[in-house]
């Protein structure tokens, strides 16, 4: 069987685009909450009203707590990098002039996405964040930051 | 139940500050840490079962602080309200220490106190404490907080020590010039969320009493909204009954009745969308019909560009007094040898300035940043300017222009 070489070439493109395309290119950051919250979707400047800590309240007047994860953690400097536009000194200089003024203080920690939803699976108060690639299951996803 | 002293220590300062005659309002006073109490513990229970799933567990207590150490050298020497440069590097200009502790009583009271050590000149020690207060959560939009806090003037006023909480090495001076004033008293703090936008709003009153400054009403209410990149705020205070030292000079002090009342209005606005950084502020400070203290008009803008870990800035400010009463004789300076004396008159509290500034930030990780500003400031008419050493000397309309340089470092833990 004769194989002109221009299809040859052609696979050989075709496999090497698809090696080049990272794959972070799909992921987004999935903003969680309890699945019993009877909200289904959230604004990003809210999320991020929420999250610096502004505002204790959904739009519908509800309570709710922010559940941040750990400072040396990817997904966070993601969330806040695409929710903000801002890295972490940056966040920093923010949290500094709340603290030191005596506003509030940071958000809690946990480790990874699997403790956010473990904490949001048992817990309506609070609101999240995951990497896209976590498991969801008992939480419900409200806003997708691609 | 030492709860229940808690309850009547907070009742007997919101009585002391505020003068809560009324009795309703005690009585619902009085409710409300007994309700909040009850939702303590059903939290406590409720978080039992995810405390283990924690990294650390919730921790009680939080302590940070911050730290600023850096180089300053002006040309001429100069010296304002806040800040002092003089002709050679000076390290003792710049360093400031700050530790504060938050402790988390309930979820809705905790108790906070900071202490300040700024480094004097020749590394006196000048050690504060700066912040004393408790605070509660009368509701989850509105809290309440009493002790030694510190007069929120500005956009940057209560955190102007903390060198890492803004983008300059210090608050453009034109605006900042007034001293940082702590007062005792208190203040409630409310937040309203409408849409995307949050509006907060601060209520507050005390006294001052400082060795500049002792005035025994102070109050002053402030409304930040903000949403996204955008935040717009805007303020007054107003200073009541108030004596004041002027610390060079002395005579000031008992030949005139400074003022009846004082009053700041100030706007800020901010936009900062991560690429970006726009800061401005604007103060007009009315001091009624005193002859002695003029009115002042100030304001500054600051443009930065976030690059990677670097942010370069720029600032232009301008101020200047306003509502000049026609000249008069202060007080009459002595003069030892051959003994006569100097009448000093009120042109020299008189002064304009404009600034220019150029600045460059560094990240040296999420903590830490260095900074380095030059500052040149101009066209004082022969007035000296905004620096208190060329405005009461002699050689005052020789100088018109005046640079100072500055190298800090700051972090935050």
């Amino acid at each position: 069987m004769i194989i002109k070489p221009y299809t040859h070439w052609f696979g050989l493109i075709v496999v090497l685009i698809g090696l080049l395309l990272p794959v972070h290119v799909f992921a987004s950051i999935f903003v969680v909450v309890h699945p019993d919250r009877d909200i289904n979707n959230i604004s990003p400047v809210q999320v991020a009203n929420i999250f610096l800590g502004k505002t204790k309240r959904l739009s519908n007047g509800g309570l709710i707590i922010p559940v941040d994860q750990s400072r040396d953690s990817h997904t966070r400097n993601e969330f806040y990098s695409k929710l903000l536009n801002k890295n972490e000194n940056q966040m920093n200089v923010y949290w500094a002039r709340q603290v030191f003024t005596g506003r509030s203080q940071p958000p809690v920690q946990v480790t990874n996405c699997n403790e956010v939803r473990l904490l949001i699976k048992d817990n309506p108060t609070f609101i999240g964040y995951i990497h896209s690639d976590c498991n969801d299951i008992g939480i419900k996803v409200i806003l997708r930051i691609p | 139940m030492p709860l229940a002293d808690l309850i009547n220590t907070f009742i007997a300062i919101i009585m002391r500050y505020h003068k809560l005659y009324s009795r309703w309002l005690i009585t619902c006073l009085l409710l409300l840490p007994a309700v909040s109490y009850s939702d303590t513990s059903s939290d406590e229970v409720g978080s039992e079962s995810f405390k283990p799933s924690f990294n650390k567990p919730r921790s009680d207590l939080h302590i940070n602080g911050f730290l600023t150490v850096g180089v300053n050298h002006a040309d001429p020497e100069v010296t304002s309200t806040n800040e002092s440069y003089r002709s050679d590097l000076s390290f003792d200009t710049k360093a400031i220490l700050g530790l504060q502790a938050t402790y988390q009583l309930t979820s809705k009271f905790n108790v906070t106190g900071q202490i300040v050590s700024k480094a004097d000149k020749d590394w006196g020690l000048d050690t504060d404490l700066d912040w004393a207060f408790f605070r509660y959560h009368l509701t989850d939009d509105l809290t309440f907080r009493a002790g030694r806090l510190r007069l929120p003037l500005y956009f940057f006023s209560e955190s102007a020590e903390v060198g890492f909480s803004y983008p300059w090495v210090t608050p453009p001076s034109e605006v900042y010039v007034v001293p940082l004033f702590d007062y005792e008293g208190a203040d409630f703090l409310y937040s309203m969320p409408t849409g995307d936008w949050i509006h907060q709003l601060q209520v507050f009153g005390g006294s001052v009493d400082t060795e500049i400054l002792k005035a025994s009403t102070t109050y002053g209410i402030n409304l930040t909204s903000s949403s996204g990149p955008w935040t717009y705020r805007a303020s007054f205070l107003e200073v009541n009954d108030a004596e004041l030292n002027y610390p060079t000079f002395p005579q000031l002090e008992s030949s005139f009745d400074i003022w009846d009342a004082i009053d700041y209005y100030a706007a800020a606005a901010i936009y900062d969308d991560g690429d970006w950084l726009l800061i401005s502020e604007l103060s007009v400070l009315d001091t009624g019909s005193s002859t002695v203290l003029f009115g002042k008009n100030s304001g500054y803008i600051t443009i930065g560009k976030y690059i990677d870990h670097w942010l370069p800035y720029f600032s232009y400010g301008k101020s200047y007094t306003t509502n000049e009463a026609p000249s008069q004789v202060l007080f009459e300076l002595p003069v030892e040898f051959p003994p006569f004396s100097i009448p000093v008159y009120s042109d020299i509290l008189e002064f304009t300035t404009t600034s220019y500034s150029l600045g460059l930030r560094y990240n040296l990780n999420a903590n830490t940043s260095v900074k380095f500003q030059w500052s040149h400031f101009t066209d004082f008419d022969g007035t000296g300017g905004r620096f208190f050493n060329l405005r009461f000397s002699n050689s005052t309309t020789d100088v018109d222009s005046v640079d100072t340089f500055a190298l800090v470092i700051d972090m935050v833990f």
